[in-house]
């Protein structure tokens, strides 16, 4: 999982990793959910994500604390 | 008078009246409801008191009988599904009895037909001998004879197995019908007097409206009585063995009699694949039911589907409709089992007496729980490996160096600086046994009731074992049955709503940057604000986010693939967007942090500090609506509607309805004074907090705070004491105040001048006083700069460059001082 890179779901959504920062192996995207000719809708959503054996897992952030946490991490991200 | 006895008396009545001749009636004045002669009162009376019973509510009684009539229909409705449920459970029984009887009978009707085919062909056979010119004729006809004698043994074999079987079935149903007809005497004798009454075809005394039934079961009898066992026999509906030509009276007849009218439908439903609560268990116990013959364990299985049945139909297991929904204090005994509270000790020794049902509650396929069990043992025999390692450690370092040692809980000699670890996971291992209840997993890790959820999670925080365990078993995006996930309650007896699934709250709406590029601080970061009462941090890199207890359930599966090369431009805009409002909100407090304060009492007021003391200069007004953030709140500030961003309303009311431009005002009210001084202290600590881990981008300087004071709506909310604290930098801002530029203080108070003199002479009169105030307030400040200022020089331990820099900086500030002495009193 890299910038730049597009995650589709079972479903066939897609969206494309704007910004990303690791923790404790733990990935957090921030996405942009992207048509079928590849423009970008006006869904953003952060994702947890996980790299296990060559697969891709990812998870919504839904949890408050928890965005705001990450919303907090991006932030410092850019500090320096 | 109990419930029972009120609804017990109803029915007796309703029932009563339904047997009497209409000149024995009495109408319920007001209603379209009979009673016996006489009871009018009593029936309106005890309609009255079993509605209070029934709603708990009382109500006056001023003439209208409303309340009668909604007792009649509701009891009718109760005894016509109290009489349905009794027919078709009756009509499955006897139906189910005769189940192996009526296969058995197929069976041998169809050998039958085999026999009577050989039989024939062996006939031919004969046939074509006597006529053959054959030497060995005669032996031919022996030997056909023979086998011709065998088959007709056989055929009289079957013939008399199915005259058995046909004997058996319509044996059975001479019972049932002797049944019902004692039941219809029996009705008769314990009729009340005055009944109208009549006779059976064979003389019996019984109620007229049982008279129909009662010549149909009758009828019945004499055609069982004229089956020829020599003819094709069928079973109708499963119950009755009988000539092909009997079929149309016989249907004929079971239309009249109500639990044969029954045994068509049930075996209709039957077939009909059951779905919502309880269904997987039902559907397994009935397919159970069909190869079990008549036995205890039959009878358990039919009490378990009555019990099941329960929060199906809202009716106990004796058909009575219950007055209170089930669902709420059901008892989930595995997934998607749900047994009413007061059915548990019942279904659990069902359970324990009934090879099936034990087999299927404990088989890990249906039993989440069980399945969590298997992988909590693997887990401990795994962590009981992992403490052994420590152990072995402790074995090698010992007596080779100097380490010290220590006795863990379990009495372990270990390493001193394994002992947290290694009595972490002996309190892990005790979690993992304790199998009360309901378990839930922890970061895919391990199973535990859901009190112990916070325990465990605390202890694999704290291990270093599972540091890099936290791995995915499941990726199916179903999510197992959480605790907050109640079923929903039953609403009406009949159908039952599936438990309500949990609906994922969609993402905050957030601006399209692409489409709206404000100058807002965090456009692409509105996170969702705090929950009140807690703190928001900036954690560092290295803080260890939150795990989830979701992780293992709510992963979805994803694959990846590289971005097409012609989406690079709007991307590089989105992404560089992203990273220059993050890069911003860094450095400032983010307009969720602002939200935040909204939210701890719903005053702009705090708002205003909020940005007093970020130095943003911006008004509350603006963020409720320039930026174009709604959030509402609730009596006690919890958010109830995340907040949302609608760009169309980011310059102020225009475009808003009425009630939205009302909802506006409220939202912007100002407080009280006395409530927002009290307020303005605790908000200060929390702010503060927040502000002393940002690193801020620029300095906060006087200059600014001066700006932010002069440009701030809501300095008619805020008492002197608080501006001086604020002057004083006790606001926890650590960064140290650094002496504006001359030119820096003239601009902000001749832009100050500039700004606010017109609004005091044109539309607000009523601000005079306020500027009065303000310019009293910005003196004190400058005083307090010059003091700063001259106290700097003072203290001598300066440069000669920084000491003439900072005496024409007091030169500066007093002059303005006295400028604005003059400018007052001009005013004035």
């Amino acid at each position: 999982m890299n910038i730049r890179d597009v995650i589709t779901f079972e479903d066939n959504k897609e969206y494309v990793i704007l910004d990303m920062l690791e923790t404790n192996n733990e990935k957090y995207l921030y996405c942009v959910g992207i048509d079928k000719e590849e423009k970008p809708t006006n869904e953003f959503i952060y994702f947890q994500g996980i790299e296990k054996n060559n697969e891709y897992f990812v998870e919504e952030i839904l949890d408050k604390n928890k965005l705001n946490d990450i919303i907090n991490m991006f932030k410092n991200k850019y500090l320096n | 008078m109990s419930y029972e006895s009120m609804k017990n008396e109803l029915i007796e009545m309703i029932i009563e009246a339904e047997n009497l001749p209409e000149s024995d009636l009495e109408l319920i004045n007001g209603t379209e409801i009979k009673v016996k002669k006489g009871k009018a009162d009593l029936f309106k009376i005890r309609s009255y008191d079993y509605f209070k019973y029934f709603y708990n509510t009382n109500i006056e009684y001023n003439g209208s009988v409303n309340f009668v009539s909604d007792i009649f229909n509701m009891l009718k409705e109760e005894m016509k599904v109290k009489n349905t449920e009794y027919y078709e459970s009756k009509a499955y029984d006897i139906s189910m009895d005769s189940k192996d009887e009526v296969e058995r009978l197929e069976q041998l009707k169809s050998s039958l037909i085999t026999i009577k085919n050989n039989l024939d062909k062996k006939e031919s056979i004969r046939k074509n001998i006597i006529n053959s010119t054959s030497r060995d004729k005669k032996e031919k006809l022996v030997q056909i004879d023979e086998e011709i004698q065998m088959i007709l043994g056989a055929q009289e074999e079957v013939m008399t197995s199915i005259k058995e079987v046909k004997n058996s079935i319509n044996t059975k149903f001479i019972e049932i019908i002797n049944e019902e007809r004692d039941n219809i005497i029996y009705d008769f004798t314990t009729s009340l007097r005055g009944t109208e009454i009549s006779y059976g075809i064979d003389g019996k005394s019984i109620l007229a409206s049982d008279k129909e039934e009662y010549d149909a079961l009758i009828e019945l009898l004499k055609i069982i009585n004229k089956v020829d066992e020599s003819k094709n026999l069928i079973t109708h509906d499963g119950v009755i063995c009988i000539n092909e030509n009997q079929v149309e009276e016989v249907k004929d007849l079971f239309s009249k009699i109500t639990l044969f009218n029954k045994l068509k439908k049930k075996e209709e439903t039957k077939e009909v694949k059951i779905e919502g609560i309880n269904s997987e268990i039902i559907a397994a116990i009935s397919k159970e039911l069909e190869k079990t013959g008549k036995s205890k364990k039959r009878s358990n299985l039919i009490k378990a589907l009555r019990i099941l049945h329960v929060p199906r139909t809202g009716m106990d297991i004796d058909g009575n409709i219950l007055p209170y929904s089930v669902m709420p204090t059901a008892k989930e005994i595995i997934d998607n089992v749900f047994i009413p509270k007061k059915y548990v000790d019942d279904f659990n020794d069902l359970i324990k007496n009934t090879k099936f049902l034990s087999e299927y509650i404990n088989n890990p396929e249906f039993n989440s729980d069980k399945r969590k069990q298997l992988e909590n043992e693997n887990l401990i025999n795994e962590l009981k490996d992992y403490l052994k390692i420590i152990e072995k450690k402790y074995n090698e370092y010992n007596g080779v160096y100097n380490i010290p040692s220590v006795q863990a809980n379990d009495g372990t000699i270990i390493l001193a600086e394994d002992e947290k670890e290694y009595n972490n996971i002996l309190a892990i291992i005790k979690l993992l046994k304790e199998n009360n209840g309901r378990l839930h997993n922890v970061f895919g890790v391990g199973n535990v009731p859901q009190e112990n959820i916070p325990k465990l999670e605390d202890l694999i925080n704290n291990t270093k074992y599972f540091d890099d365990k936290i791995i995915i078993k499941k990726t199916s995006p179903i999510a197992e049955p959480s605790p907050i996930a109640e079923p929903t309650p039953i609403a009406e007896p009949s159908p039952i709503a599936e438990p309500t699934p949990i609906v994922e709250p969609t993402p905050i709406a957030e601006p399209t940057p692409i489409v709206e590029p404000t100058p807002i601080a965090e456009p692409t970061l509105p996170g969702p604000t705090p929950p009140t009462g807690q703190t928001s941090t900036e954690p560092t890199p290295d803080d260890k986010p939150k795990k989830s207890n979701k992780l293992k359930d709510l992963f979805k599966k994803v694959k990846i693939r590289k971005l097409k090369p012609t989406s690079s431009k709007w991307f590089e805009k989105l992404r560089n967007e992203f990273i220059e409002y993050a890069r911003e909100g860094a450095y400032n407090l983010s307009v969720n942090d602002m939200i935040y304060a909204n939210s701890l009492d719903n005053s702009p007021e705090l708002v205003g500090l909020a940005n007093v003391v970020n130095n943003r200069g911006v008004s509350p007004t603006i963020i409720q609506e320039d930026y174009g953030f709604h959030i509402k709140l609730d009596k006690t500030d919890k958010i109830v509607e995340k907040p949302t961003f609608v760009p169309s309303r980011a310059q102020g009311n225009v475009g808003l309805t009425p009630e939205e431009e009302k909802a506006r005002l409220e939202a912007i009210k100002i407080l009280p004074k006395n409530e927002l001084v009290k307020k303005v202290s605790d908000v200060k600590t929390e702010l503060s907090n927040k502000v002393s881990q940002l690193e801020p981008k620029e300095p906060i300087t006087t200059t600014n705070l001066v700006n932010n004071i002069i440009n701030s709506d809501n300095l008619d909310g805020m008492t002197e004491d608080d501006l001086n604290k604020m002057s004083d930098g006790d606001l926890g801002i650590s960064s140290p105040i650094v002496i504006p530029s001359n030119s820096e203080i003239l601009n902000s108070i001749e832009k100050q001048q500039s700004d606010t003199k017109p609004k005091i002479e044109e539309t607000q009169p009523g601000r005079e006083i306020v500027m009065d105030e303000l310019t009293k307030r910005m003196l004190e400040i400058l005083e307090e700069q010059i003091c700063n200022v001259q106290e700097k020089i003072d203290k001598g331990k300066i440069g000669s460059s920084e000491k003439a820099t900072l005496e024409k900086t007091l030169e500066n500030l007093n002059n303005k001082r006295e400028e604005i002495l003059k400018e007052n009193s001009r005013g004035l």
